[in-house]
């Protein structure tokens, strides 16, 4: 029986409650028309806000991305121009490691080394005919050792194989010495099956008793060099490491002394420091940060903005700039005590009561409790404001040098460029609650006054190069030391930037 | 299996996808008999109602480009009206899930369901607590599940089952009252 109620009285409600006829349609769409236009046109800023900035960090890195490549392709032009350059650099470069090492893996299996080879490699070079034909057998050539302890000094890199042969005796440096161990003139072996005409001696430079353990050993050795400059020797050294076995060593590096040599590089050294150490670098950027009050709900917001960080020191750099920022902070449960005296007077002008928060005590205690219930009460209270803020802080580089890893903290200053002040107030009726009214107040406000030092940056930074420029992801706070804006409302701000500094053009 | 809908409507729904306020009003006008209907079920009072139905076509015009136009309207309407008015109440309804009902209960009429109007109707309900109303129209009128209502609410299936006999119970005995009382 119940059972039969409960689907006679479902059926019925669902039959009455199909449509209700409610005269209430014209009320209801003009309610919904105070909200729904509204919300819609802050969605649409809001997204529109978000596409700008997407669109302006995707310019940036097309321009970083561009310049890149243009960077590259200008150093690849540079690198095609100065082709003969390496043998240059081969003195102290890693390229003469990587020749020797093949002539040391022959020189630890004599056996299979050709003989002949080697030393061609060594007559092969021009610079020192003389050096070749000069040593003989067991003979001591005091020049030989000199210019191998020579080799020392600059050969830095050059392990114990080279003072070995430094060391030696002067008949062991002689590379004609049989049942020696030459490592110094053994590792300057070049590559094997190379032919020329080999002198005796020079052939026996690479005798099969010659017992070489150490492959690691590098040019220096050029033994026949005798009265060769260290410089010129190392220069034979690299021509004998060449894999073609016509190389000739051209007369341009002869006339190279070591310290032409460095000053031949130093160039490019520069030319990456000047690129780090620019005095002024510019940047544009964009944020993303919620802003924070007391009572308010974080909001999250959209700036932008230009920079320019100026050298004061090696590492210390300052930075400024202006940034067009919009700051929203909505307070539903309390309101900003700054704000609160401002808040009184739309409320006071509006009722028979003083609100109780501005008003003076006493003043509460006048109103009968019918009164009371009619005071109207803060709903809503929303605070809009696009600011302009003039940072001045003080950036400190890590080691500019190697990687752009940095803090910066200094101040801000500014004025708001629009300032917009909603308050959403409720009032209710006496005995029927749901006659309340509801009203907005708006106040508007437009640069009114400038604050000067009222926030404090903190922030740190890591940059990736992009080319000469730099992309920077940049973590910041800032926080409020006193109020801003009309209402005097202490907020502040945290969230990301994403810079992208760019090295001004060269006059 | 939903029936076709009228040209005209299905013409309202694909320029309100414009974001034509004038078809958004007419789209609006032209369900809010429905929509109240479901919304009064749900809430305290007409305004309240109305305030659900409002936020409820906000969020249809916002989400209407994602609307299945294979689907019926009205269903999918129901939905978020019954997802709005719900999230609107959950506080009442999470702070009455205790609330018992008391025991008691006169005798039954049915014959009296057939005269009952929209305000009769809406008069018994308020006699239940805001949870047993709720999964009442949840699960009598609107065809939830006690596992979906479970879902929506967060509370075991079974104490769905539980609200929702009482909530009957309770009905019987306002609805036997009332009928005792006007004879």
């Amino acid at each position: 029986m119940d059972d039969q109620f409960d689907k006679d009285l479902k059926n019925h409600i669902r039959k009455v409650f199909e449509k209700v006829e409610d005269p209430s349609a014209d009320e209801g769409w003009l309610q919904l028309r105070k909200k729904f236009p509204e919300e819609e046109a802050k969605r649409r800023a809001f997204a529109w806000m978000w596409w700008a900035a997407a669109a302006v960090i995707f310019l940036f890195l097309g321009i970083g991305v561009w310049m890149y490549s243009k960077n590259n392709q200008a150093q690849k032009y540079e690198a095609k121009n100065e082709k003969p350059a390496p043998s240059e650099n081969l003195v102290s470069g890693k390229k003469q490691d990587t020749n020797t090492k093949p002539a040391s893996v022959h020189t630890e299996n004599p056996a299979k080394t050709n003989p002949g080879s080697v030393a061609a490699a060594q007559l092969n070079t021009p610079k020192i005919p003389a050096a070749t034909n000069g040593n003989k057998p067991g003979r001591v050539n005091p020049l030989i050792s000199g210019s191998t302890s020579g080799n020392r000094g600059y050969l830095a890199k050059t392990p114990a194989g080279n003072n070995k042969a430094a060391n030696n005796s002067p008949a062991q440096q002689s590379a004609a010495a049989p049942n020696v161990t030459n490592r110094a003139a053994v590792t300057a072996m070049p590559k094997p099956n190379q032919s020329a005409g080999n002198s005796p001696g020079q052939q026996l430079a690479t005798a099969p008793n010659v017992n070489n353990p150490t492959p690691a050993a590098v040019i220096p050795k050029t033994n026949p060099a005798a009265g060769n400059s260290p410089a010129q020797v190392a220069a034979a050294g690299t021509a004998n490491n060449s894999t073609h076995a016509t190389d000739t060593v051209k007369p341009k590096q002869h006339a190279k002394s070591i310290n032409d040599m460095f000053a031949d590089n130093q160039p490019v050294n520069t030319k990456k420091i000047d690129g780090n150490s620019a005095k002024v670098r510019l940047g544009v950027y964009a944020a993303t940060y919620f802003n924070y009050a007391k009572g308010s709900s974080n909001n999250a917001n959209l700036g932008a903005g230009v920079t320019a960080e100026i050298k004061i020191a090696k590492n210390l750099k300052l930075v400024t700039g202006v940034t067009i920022a919009q700051n929203s902070l909505n307070f539903n449960t309390a309101v900003p005590e700054s704000t609160q005296s401002s808040f009184a007077v739309p409320a006071a002008s509006n009722s028979f009561s003083t609100y109780s928060l501005a008003g003076p005590a006493k003043a509460n205690v006048l109103y009968s409790a019918a009164n009371v219930a009619s005071v109207p009460s803060l709903k809503n209270y929303d605070a809009n404001m696009v600011g302009l803020d003039i940072p001045l802080n003080l950036k400190y580089d890590f080691n500019p040098k190697k990687y752009d890893f940095y803090v910066l903290a200094g101040l801000s200053s500014g004025t708001f460029i629009n300032e917009t002040y909603t308050y959403q107030y409720n009032y209710p009726a006496l005995f029927s609650p749901s006659l309340q009214q509801i009203q907005d107040e708006t106040s508007r406000k437009n640069f009114d006054g400038f604050y000067f030092a009222k926030t404090l940056n903190v922030a740190f930074g890591v940059g990736y190069p992009l080319g000469k420029n730099q992309l920077i992801l940049e973590p910041f706070l800032k926080y409020p030391l006193d109020g801003l804006g009309a209402q005097n409302i202490r907020f502040g701000a945290g969230g990301i930037n994403l810079k992208f500094n760019f090295q001004p053009p060269k006059k | 299996m939903h029936q076709p809908r009228s040209i005209a409507e299905e013409d309202i729904i694909s320029q309100c996808k414009t974001g034509s306020l004038k078809y958004q009003e007419l789209l609006y006008k032209h369900f809010y008999g429905y929509a109240m209907g479901i919304s009064l079920r749900y809430s305290l009072n007409r305004d309240d109602a109305m305030e659900v139905v409002n936020d409820a076509f906000i969020k249809v015009f916002n989400a209407i480009n994602n609307y299945d136009s294979d689907k019926p309207f009205k269903a999918w309407l129901r939905t978020i009206l019954v997802n709005t008015a719900i999230d609107r109440r959950r506080k009442d309804i999470k702070f009455q899930l205790n609330v018992d009902l008391e025991n008691a209960m006169p005798a039954i009429s049915a014959s009296a369901i057939e005269n009952l109007n929209v305000q009769d109707i809406l008069k018994m309900m308020k006699e239940l607590p805001a949870i047993q109303m709720t999964i009442f129209n949840l699960y009598a009128i609107d065809g939830y599940s006690h596992d979906e209502i479970a879902e929506i609410l967060a509370i075991p299936a079974s104490s769905s089952r539980v609200y929702l006999s009482r909530a009957k119970e309770k009905l019987r005995t306002v609805l036997r009252s009332e009928t005792e009382r006007h004879g």
